[in-house]
């Protein structure tokens, strides 16, 4: 497999494009803008289009990185994003009121994806709340995607040992399911 | 440091949405094809529209904003200097998009084909200028 194209979604202040910026070998593409929302997240700039960014994965496998805005009034480049992508890293912060909810909210908007390619959650910030909610999360898609097998890990955006890891977690998980499906068609 | 953009978002400047409306209401008096209009944040919150309407709809703020920050983020990458506008050309109408100078706010114009591409150019500007200039 030559080339992957993977996506970073999730709510406002996730670190999608922190992430991005983590692991990027090549100077991201960013569309970041002032941000008028700080009740949503206090932040400087939110992104409104795309963050883009590339990684070399071995000799000839390259990981093209696209994360989009966590805003729901941009969900029109989700559905667009969505289409060109063959997995999803799903970031949603620990610090946000209702995690659990929230990670198959955003899982269900990218449902299609996550039929076709792989998936793998990432929460983030948990050292602001300590370690409860990947348990919250477990336990929603158990309740929501029962016999959904997605792989949930505590991630630092900012760390790049932790932004490799989930990646690698994910190519694997798309390149078993692709090589299942090959086997069940031949 | 205080700073009353921050405090205030333009969207919900009374004074800046005032002045936002009168600009667009001029945009329609000097173009008669215009169709919609809309001044929109940085971030994609409308400030005001034309005609006048109260509605949730904010999809064409949304689309505007993300087309403005990536013809920006093209400019950028490419070293082009500074941006001017973006114009989507169709068969039935264009929408030009351009920067209220100086401000993190867009002017997003959806004109009907009856309209010259040059003075949906011309006309925004001058629209655009005045309004960074009267905030
Ligand atoms: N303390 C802490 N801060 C984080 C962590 N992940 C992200 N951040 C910060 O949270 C903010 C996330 O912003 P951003 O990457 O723009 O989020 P996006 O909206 O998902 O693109 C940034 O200021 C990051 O530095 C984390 O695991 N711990
Ligand atoms: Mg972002």
């Amino acid at each position: 497999m030559a080339e992957h194209v993977i996506l970073f979604a999730g709510p406002m202040g996730a670190g999608k494009t922190t992430a991005i910026r983590t692991l990027s070998e090549i100077e991201v593409v960013s569309t970041e803008a002032a941000n008028t929302d700080r009740e949503t997240a206090d932040k400087e700039t939110t992104t409104v289009a795309l963050d883009y960014g590339e990684i070399g994965l071995g000799p000839d496998d390259k990981v093209r990185l696209y994360g989009v805005p966590g805003q729901r009034r941009f969900d029109f480049m989700w559905t667009i994003m969505q289409e060109r992508a063959m997995g999803l890293i799903l970031l949603v912060h620990a610090d946000a009121p209702d995690v659990g909810s929230l990670v198959v909210e955003h899982l269900r908007e990218f449902e299609h994806l996550a039929r076709r390619g792989g998936v793998v959650v990432g929460i983030s910030r948990s050292d602001l709340t300590g370690p409860q909610p990947v348990n919250e999360v477990h336990a929603a898609l158990a309740g929501q995607l029962p016999g959904v097998l997605i792989p949930i890990f505590t991630v630092d955006p900012r760390d790049a040992g932790h932004m490799r890891m989930t990646l690698m977690t994910l190519i694997a998980n798309i390149e078993t399911r692709t090589a299942l499906t090959a086997g069940a068609t031949e | 440091m205080t700073d009353t953009a921050e405090l205030m978002p333009p969207h919900r400047d009374p004074h800046t949405v005032d002045i936002a409306h009168r600009a667009l209401a001029v945009l329609g008096e000097l173009s008669p094809s215009l169709g919609i209009a809309v001044v929109l944040t940085d971030d994609g919150f409308e400030v005001a529209r034309h005609p006048r309407r109260d509605s949730a709809d904010q999809r064409l703020a949304s689309m505007a904003s993300s087309l403005q920050a990536l013809s920006e983020a093209i400019v950028r990458e490419l070293r082009l200097g500074a941006p001017g506008y973006v114009i989507i050309e169709a068969t039935e109408g264009h929408v030009l998009l351009r920067r209220v100078p100086g401000r993190q706010m867009v002017l997003a114009a959806v004109f009907d084909s009856d309209e010259s591409v040059g003075k949906a150019i011309s006309v925004s500007r001058k629209v655009a200028e005045d309004f960074s200039a009267a905030i």
